[in-house]
């Protein structure tokens, strides 16, 4: 297709591209049983969705998906993945069941509900003013962050620091009274 | 706006739980293990407590006489919605999670010393929920909403698995967990498309903006709040939502269990409440038929459920299910009035009111349990408690009381929570939902009257000898006089639910 090719239509074409690949391979980490194999799936989602946030002039935030999703969170996976090493015995066979049946119908129906039939309510919002100056880029993402969203940021320090603490409470190896005998 | 001292003043029972919370981790970590360490600590957060519930009061003193017009708090500068609001509803609820939290401290007092458990992090973690619970009854933008929410959860997904060496406990933490995290991930799904469909994440947008689609082409609103509901009904453990909900509760350490079917309910219903009202502003999306549907299978499927337990904790579990559905009764005609005529003063004060009659009892239920606990040993089978009544005669008055509150027999709290409740539903049409709340209290009767039976109708030659807790008497002693106290005279605290339910509206 000549057109797709066309200057114009490029980002349109990359979106699908990017689209396709996302969702194919989020598929993937549902249903392949080897878990390594889930994780590559699981970088390549991510990559390709941080492809798409690029493409939306989200350049920071596209930057930032690649450095802490596809690189740190992943290798902290591939990490206990490894460390576990499981076997395929206990990983076990696939084992299809209605429930599981009715949970694809369903999410199915669901997309089908959110992207097919509203998509028409997406176009009728009116698109946000953004400043194309200075949309998408690291001094835009500060503001919003440490002033718009100052009170959800500071949040997520409190939620990190009682992760740490739960962390130490229930993974400390020596515990005084710590209901081990 | 910048943010100016007004906002932290707003907000200042929440930085105290933050500040105390925090403190007392560098205390535990600075203190010795040992039991005598554990008075100061408790001690300590106890004083937390009691500062945030100063704060809450000082707070009352100006906002709750309806002079003052509530605050919005960190309104941020770039022209979106305000991030937290300080008003007479958000200090009625603040009380509800101090009470509930300050019960939880008394009766783990005992608990923790007995059970061998840590106790530094502990009252850190439930210093840290009680935090998140107030910014989730206080939150106005969904982004805080889902944050508080998280940060209340984390907290005590933690301290479900407090008793590392017992099974039960590392399950209850481990399916708390996943379906928490799960649940978590529908309501940032349903945010998103609420996001999508109103363009913003403020709740006075959200609202402003739901009353302007048309209902035939909503459907980006009615799959994001879809989701947002579920999600919710998976926090108040609604039914068909509810099946982590008897585990996690069973597994739990006995003052955690009690935690989460207080606090945790309480501001899961003060944020649903917020958000139903938001969402379902105008009737864009037919929202009360939904929720008269969970609201009737959840009396129904718990208050069943509950009737063939024989574990205390369990049986208590389905209970607290069941009241999420006479809560939900209540929420279907505040959701109801306000999509008639906009106004959010029919149903909120009878929730909130029915939440601190709740508390009150279920707290003293589960401190009468803890009670009869000793060393490493807890006595949770309902045929255990045969014969108290003869043995521990004031304590089984006190469980009694506690137990007809939740059945709802006057003159108890139980039954005057339960009335206005029931009262709000058919003031806004729903007299069928009040009928199934009162047969399902029936079905209640029998099992909570069943325990009552056992303490006095069958004595046992072996029976439990308690280990004392002055601290887990003094919960008892409390909550029974609330239980009391409230349904005796609950005029005056009605009163104030109400006046917090005058100031909801934004």
């Amino acid at each position: 297709m000549p057109d797709a090719l066309h200057p114009d239509n490029l980002p349109a074409t990359a979106f699908y591209l990017l689209a396709v690949v996302a969702i194919v391979a989020s598929i993937l980490v549902v249903t392949r049983r080897n878990p390594v194999a889930q994780a590559m799936n699981l970088i390549l989602t991510l990559l390709s969705l941080a492809g798409i946030f690029a493409l939306l002039q989200a350049h920071f935030v596209a930057a930032i998906q690649i450095l802490v999703y596809a690189g740190a969170i992943l290798v902290v996976f591939i990490f206990v993945i490894m460390l576990l090493n499981l076997s395929d015995e206990e990983i076990g066979p696939p084992r299809p069941s209605i429930a599981k049946g009715l949970a694809v119908l369903l999410v199915a129906a669901m997309i089908w509900g959110a992207a097919v039939r509203c998509a028409d309510d997406v176009l009728a919002i009116p698109a946000a003013t953004l400043d194309p100056g200075s949309y998408g880029t690291l001094a835009s993402v500060g503001l919003l962050i440490y002033r718009d969203y100052l009170l959800a940021f500071e949040l997520t320090s409190l939620f990190i620091l009682i992760g740490i603490v739960g962390a130490v409470l229930l993974a400390s190896r020596k515990v005084s009274g710590g209901g081990d005998k | 706006m910048p943010i100016s001292p007004q906002d932290f003043w707003c907000s200042s029972p929440i930085l105290i739980l933050c500040g105390f919370g925090t403190l007392l981790l560098i205390v535990d970590a600075r203190c010795g293990k040992g039991p005598r360490d554990l008075l100061p600590i408790a001690g300590l957060s106890l004083f937390g407590l009691l500062a945030a519930g100063a704060a809450v009061l000082l707070l009352w003193g100006e906002f709750g006489s309806g002079g003052v017009a509530p605050v919005e708090c960190f309104t941020p500068m770039g022209g979106m919605g305000a991030a937290i609001r300080c008003d007479g509803y958000v200090l009625v609820f603040d009380a509800v999670f101090l009470l509930a939290a300050g019960l939880t401290c008394l009766i783990s007092l005992g608990y923790l010393e007995r059970m061998d458990l840590r106790f530094g992090e502990f009252f850190a973690l439930i210093l840290f929920a009680t935090a998140g619970m107030m910014l989730m009854a206080s939150a106005m933008d969904l982004v805080v909403a889902l944050l508080s929410l998280e940060v209340m959860s984390i907290a005590l997904y933690i301290l479900c698995g407090l008793a590392r060496t017992d099974l039960r406990s590392n399950e209850s933490a481990l399916k708390y967990f996943i379906i928490g995290a799960f649940s978590s991930a529908v309501l940032v799904y349903g945010i998103a498309l609420v996001y999508g469909a109103t363009g913003s994440t403020a709740l006075p947008d959200i609202a402003r903006a739901a009353s302007r689609i048309d209902f035939a082409r909503g459907d980006l609103l009615l799959v994001g709040s879809a989701l947002i509901v579920t999600a919710l009904c998976f926090k108040i453990a609604a039914v068909p939502f509810h099946g982590w909900a008897p585990d996690a509760y069973e597994g739990a350490p006995t003052p955690v269990t009690a935690f989460m079917s207080t606090g945790v309910k309480a501001a899961a219903f003060a944020m649903f409440a917020r958000i139903a009202l938001s969402l379902f502003a105008s009737y864009t999306i037919p929202a009360t038929e939904v929720l008269w549907l969970i609201a009737m299978l959840t009396m129904i499927g718990g208050n069943l459920a509950a009737v063939v337990q024989t574990n205390v904790k369990r049986m208590l579990a389905y209970s607290s299910i069941a009241h999420a559905g006479y809560l939900l009764v209540g929420l279907v005609a505040a959701v109801d009035r306000r999509q008639t005529d906009g106004s959010v003063t029919v149903g909120t004060p009878d929730i909130a009111f029915y939440l601190i009659a709740y508390t009150l009892m279920t707290m003293g239920a589960f401190a009468v349990v803890v009670w009869f606990g000793r060393r490493r040993r807890e006595y949770l089978l309902i045929e255990d408690f045969a014969g108290i009544g003869f043995r521990h005669p004031f304590i089984a008055i006190a469980f009694s009381i506690f137990l007809l509150s939740l059945a709802g027999i006057p003159p108890t709290a139980g039954f005057m929570a339960k009335f206005g409740l029931f009262r709000s539903a058919v003031a806004t049409g729903h007299t069928d939902l009040a009928v199934i709340g009162v047969l399902t209290s029936v079905i209640s009767v029998y099992y909570y009257l069943r325990l009552v039976v056992l303490m006095y109708m069958r004595e046992t030659e072996t029976g439990i000898t308690p280990t004392y807790s002055p601290a887990t008497t003094l919960a008892i002693v409390v909550s029974g006089y609330g239980v009391l106290h409230l349904g005796l005279f609950p005029g005056s605290l009605w009163r104030l639910a109400e006046i917090g339910a005058q100031t909801l509206a934004w």
